[in-house]
C-alpha cells in the first residue's frame, strides 16, 4: 500500500446545505495521492458525520465526478447539494 | 461566438431589465419572435409555514462556465437563434419577485418557444445554484429542483 505514503493538498468547497453541515465554506485538506472520489467521500463523511444524511455530488475542478475517479493533485473539490436554480 | 453576458444579479431582477432588453432588440430587424421566461419566487407552504424569500448562492466559477456551455449548446441545437440573454439572481429574493430571466430571439416563433424551454430546463438541471427557502420565523429549508 505504498501509495498511501504520499500526500497532496486539495481545496475543498462546500455549498448550500453541505456548507451548513460542515459550518465551513472551504478548507484545505491533505489526502493521499491517488485518492479516489469514493475514498474521499468516505473520509469527508468521517470528518463531518452530519454529511451522512445529505444528498450531494462531488465535483472535481468544476466537473461532476464519477465513482472511483482518481483525484489529481492541486484540485478544487466541491461538494454540491441538489441544484435549486431558476 | 456570441458575446458572454454577465448572468448573475445581486438581489431580485427588476422588471425594467426586461423592458430594457426588449427595447435593445428593436434595431435587430431580422428577428421576428422573442420568447421570455421569468422565474418568480413562490410563497410555498411547507410544514405549515410560508416561504418569505429565497436566498440564492452559487459555485460561481462553475455556474458561469455552465451558463456559457448552455448558451453554446443552445446555439448549436437551434442554429437559427439570434440571441440568448440569461440573468439569474444571487442573494435574497422575496416572494413575488423575479429570480430568473431568460430571453431568446429568432426569426420565427417555433425556434424561440423551443429554445426558451431548453435553456430553462438546462439551467435547472446543470447550474450549481443553491436556494435557501426562508420562512417568516427565520427558519429555513433547502430548495431542491424537481
Amino acid at each position: 500500500m505504498e501509495r498511501y505514503d504520499k500526500h497532496m493538498t486539495v481545496k475543498v468547497l462546500y455549498f448550500g446545505m453541505v456548507s451548513e453541515a460542515t459550518q465551513k465554506k472551504e478548507e484545505t485538506l491533505s489526502i493521499h495521492t491517488q485518492c479516489t472520489t469514493t475514498e474521499f467521500d468516505q473520509l469527508i463523511k468521517e470528518k463531518y458525520t452530519t454529511l451522512k444524511q445529505l444528498p450531494y455530488n462531488i465535483a472535481i475542478d468544476q466537473q461532476i465526478s464519477v465513482t472511483d475517479q482518481v483525484i489529481p493533485p492541486n484540485t478544487d473539490i466541491a461538494l454540491l447539494p441538489p441544484f435549486a436554480g431558476g | 461566438m456570441k458575446k458572454r453576458t454577465n448572468v448573475f444579479i445581486e438581489g431580485p431582477i427588476h422588471p425594467s431589465l426586461i423592458t430594457d432588453t426588449i427595447q435593445e432588440q428593436q434595431t435587430k430587424t431580422t428577428i421576428g419572435a422573442h420568447d421570455i421566461f421569468l422565474g418568480q419566487v413562490r410563497a410555498d407552504q411547507i410544514h405549515g409555514k410560508t416561504v418569505q424569500a429565497i436566498e440564492y448562492s452559487a459555485y460561481t466559477e462553475m455556474a458561469l462556465q455552465k451558463f456559457n456551455d448552455i448558451r453554446e449548446a443552445t446555439f448549436q441545437k437551434f442554429d437559427q437563434l439570434t440571441n440568448i440573454h440569461i440573468y439569474h439572481s444571487l442573494g435574497t429574493v422575496k416572494t413575488g419577485e423575479i429570480c430568473l430571466f431568460v430571453f431568446v430571439s429568432s426569426p420565427r416563433r417555433k425556434i424561440a418557444f423551443q429554445a426558451s424551454e431548453y435553456v430553462v430546463e438546462e439551467i435547472k438541471a446543470h447550474v450549481p445554484v443553491f436556494g435557501k427557502e426562508v420562512f417568516e420565523d427565520a427558519t429555513h429549508v433547502w430548495k431542491v429542483n424537481t
